[in-house]
């Protein structure tokens, strides 16, 4: 296949792996005649590499480049480390606060106030004044109680 | 050694083809393609290659060495060698023990 080709299918696998891999595994593409069978392989791969990323959550091994007793070579060079919030997937860049827990799970200033909504609501539907709620706050609907922040919700509690 | 190469499913096989196309010396990924399928009779596909080569990597049994011509070789750590070592070696044990039970059948 032509490099074109093959720089389209790397394209299925996640960045980070782009940026270490990327270039010598086009080249091998480009080596090899476009098949079904190679195009599913590469799928498969693509899918693993994503589940793998997700689980080490962006962080990928620097090239363990072989010296050979001379200066080692520094042929990608530092690529900053990207950590991504376990709930919501927006990585440090994205949110004010990302905060890290242990074996690799993370979470964010937004998603941790959202679990503090859902903590303090009191789902009771079909109740009026007497929660102590506003009348529109009384009866939670089905959308809101998916513990997802709605951007059409304008009854929901504002971040502290 | 603490790495479990079967434990890698899909790309359990191939790692350890892997590891005995590098034993010969290192390789980019298409010599080792055309290698194992020299050497082995199998076709590894490039997803499945570099699935498993980065999974290696990840565990310091291969390690790569500079890219020349956009292609970058790999070759095998001691503790790669190791390992190869070590699965060889239990792989011997068992083709031993099949090759006598179907003698003696």
């Amino acid at each position: 296949m032509n490099l074109r080709t093959a720089r389209l299918l790397l394209r299925l696998y996640p960045r980070a792996w782009r940026e270490r891999y990327g270039e010598e595994f086009a080249a091998l593409l480009a080596q090899q005649p476009l098949t079904w069978e190679g195009v599913l392989d590469i799928g498969r791969g693509a899918f693993d590499a994503r589940q793998r990323a997700t689980r080490r959550n962006g962080q990928l091994a620097k090239p363990h480049v072989a010296t050979n007793g001379k200066r080692k070579e520094q042929t990608m060079g530092r690529r900053q480390r990207t950590f991504n919030c376990s709930f919501c997937g927006k990585n440090q860049h994205q949110t004010q606060r990302l905060i890290a827990g242990p074996n690799g799970v993370y979470i964010c200033d937004e998603c941790i106030l959202l679990c503090y909504d859902i903590l303090t609501q009191e789902v009771h539907p079909g109740q009026g004044a007497e929660t102590g709620r506003e009348a529109r706050h009384a009866r939670v609907p089905w959308w809101r109680r998916l513990g997802v922040r709605w951007q059409f919700d304008r009854g929901a509690p504002q971040p502290l | 050694m603490d790495v479990e190469l079967s434990e890698w499913g899909r790309f359990s096989e191939a790692a350890f083809l892997i590891l005995v196309s590098l034993a010969e010396g290192a390789k980019h990924g298409y010599a080792m393609m055309e290698d194992i399928a020299t050497f082995a009779g199998v076709r590894v596909g490039a997803g499945t290659l570099y699935g498993a080569l980065t999974r290696l990597e990840e565990r310091g049994l291969v390690e790569a060495l500079p890219t020349t011509d956009r292609r970058r070789p790999y070759q095998l750590t001691s503790a790669g060698r190791r390992l190869l070592h070590e699965q060889l070696a239990r792989m011997e044990a068992r083709v031993a023990t099949g090759r006598q039970r179907l003698a003696a059948s």
